[in-house]
């Protein structure tokens, strides 16, 4: 009888019970759920990105001309960004690639180890290599990349008057976006005058607009000869006339030069006024004795002499 | 310097050969017989040249003495025969040959130093050099051997004015370079 009194006494007991420790585990959690999210959100800001390993990976991905691993740009602003890089690269033999920085950031590299890391990532290339500050166009800086130098171009005046001159003209603008834009329109155009002095213009088959031009040159040569020709054709002729004259002259005077052999005090022999001298003779009698036997001949007799 | 006749070294003022006792007198009775005529630098003793060559290679001739003031130059063709020898012969003509030259020859030096014969020996087929103590200076043994070579190929096909003419072109050649190369001794007159 008891037992059955104090069953559903137990039964309510045990649930209260149960209840309260549900209830108790699911507020742990939620609060659990909740500091690790307030820490998280506490984190972000105070952590920095590591810039060396985003921007200066010897594996970074070139292709597009735009590095923003931070993504400042929204989709749509990448997309106009890369279009006007795109359109530069068609045009240019020196493409720019562009790493986007937000503005307050720094590079915590040592210059000549960004020097370093860029070559080793742009290997034979020639390239327009630009650092943007979002938001602070006046701090974007640049080097320009050339294959045939061993290095970075740097400290050239007329390259970082080109950077610097693109930031003043992007920096009048107010939105954030449209200074960057300016900004690599300008460099766009401003690296035309760059490109021709620091690299070999070659013809290339999309500008055969030099061939008609040599062409043209060579007509005005063969009518500047022809116009010559009628013009002092007379002078020209005499002009021939006395180059030929002067030199039969010259061949016909040496021809009759008469020479002068000065006498020397030489003493008589063998009783003779006038010369006691004779060659060895020259046998002709036999083509068999060849000259160089009769030479050696000769020479032995004189060795014999001696 | 060497004997004409035994053609020994002898010394440059030996009154005769200490070898052989060579002198001009004793060459003399040799070829006494010989006309000693040179006419416009020609003595054709063996009768081998025809009218043309005669006037072709008197004008080789006349052309370079032209040139070379002093310089008497001579070709003289002969058929020598027993003791006679083509050494003697040169030796005895420059010294007793007679040179009618028409006026060709210039003043400036003593006429016979500067004389210089070329001697064909037709019977014994051999040619030679001989020449005044004028060009004993210029042309040494070597270089003779040199002139008289380049007309070696003519003589031998028989062909004497082409023969002649290659020897005298050669000396002149010779010559030239000579007194180029020597030109503080050269005067060279226009």
């Amino acid at each position: 009888m008891k037992l059955n009194f104090l069953q559903p006494l137990f039964i309510l007991v045990t649930f209260l019970y149960l209840s309260k420790a549900t209830v108790a585990q699911n507020n742990e959690q939620q609060n659990a759920d909740q500091s690790s999210a307030q820490l998280a959100e506490e984190a972000q800001p105070s952590t920095p990105p590591n810039i060396p390993n985003l921007y200066f990976n010897t594996r970074l991905d070139i292709a597009d001309g735009l590095h923003d691993p931070q993504g400042i740009l929204n989709e749509e602003q990448s997309k106009i960004i890369l279009n006007l890089i795109t359109n530069h690269s068609e045009k240019s033999k020196i493409p720019i690639m562009l790493f986007l920085f937000k503005q307050d950031q720094e590079i915590p590299l040592a210059e000549s180890t960004i020097h370093t890391r860029l070559s080793k990532i742009f290997v034979d290339k020639d390239q327009l290599l630009v650092f943007y500050y979002y938001g602070n166009a006046l701090k974007s800086n640049g080097h320009l990349l050339l294959k045939d130098e061993d290095e970075l171009l740097t400290n050239n005046w007329e390259v970082d008057e080109m950077f610097l001159k693109s930031a003043r003209d992007a920096s009048v603008l107010s939105d954030n976006f449209d200074q960057l834009e300016s900004y690599v329109r300008e460099l766009s155009k401003r690296s035309f005058w760059i490109e021709s002095k620091f690299t070999k213009i070659l013809p290339t088959e999309e500008t055969p607009i030099e061939q008609p031009s040599v062409k043209k040159k060579t007509d005005t040569k063969l009518k500047y000869i022809q116009t010559l020709l009628n013009e002092y054709f007379l002078s020209i002729l005499a002009g021939f006339i006395v180059i030929i004259v002067g030199i039969w002259y010259y061949l016909w005077n040496r021809k009759w030069r008469k020479y002068v052999l000065p006498l020397k005090e030489m003493p008589r022999r063998l009783g003779a006024e006038y010369g006691a001298t004779i060659s060895t003779p020259l046998e002709f009698s036999d083509v068999k004795v060849s000259l160089s036997d009769q030479r050696s001949k000769a020479r032995s007799k004189d060795l014999e002499d001696i | 310097m060497k004997c004409p006749e035994c053609l020994e070294r002898i010394h440059d003022r030996a009154e005769e050969c200490p070898h052989c006792g060579m002198t001009l007198e004793r060459v003399h009775s040799l070829y006494q017989d010989i006309d000693t005529q040179i006419q416009d630098g020609i003595q054709d003793v063996a009768g081998v040249l025809n009218h043309n060559s005669r006037q072709q290679l008197r004008q080789v001739i006349q052309s370079t003495m032209k040139q070379f003031v002093g310089v008497n130059l001579a070709v003289s063709f002969i058929s020598l025969k027993n003791e006679q020898t083509i050494e003697t012969y040169g030796f005895w003509l420059l010294n007793q040959g007679e040179f009618n030259n028409n006026g060709i020859i210039q003043s400036g030096h003593e006429e016979g130093q500067g004389r210089v014969i070329l001697v064909v020996d037709i019977e014994n087929k051999k040619t030679a050099l001989s020449y005044g103590y004028l060009l004993d200076q210029y042309i040494r043994e070597k270089e003779n051997f040199h002139v008289l070579s380049a007309g070696h190929a003519s003589l031998l096909e028989g062909d004497l004015l082409q023969g002649c003419s290659s020897i005298i072109s050669a000396l002149k050649s010779h010559l030239i370079k000579v007194v180029t190369r020597a030109k503080k001794g050269a005067k060279v007159i226009k």
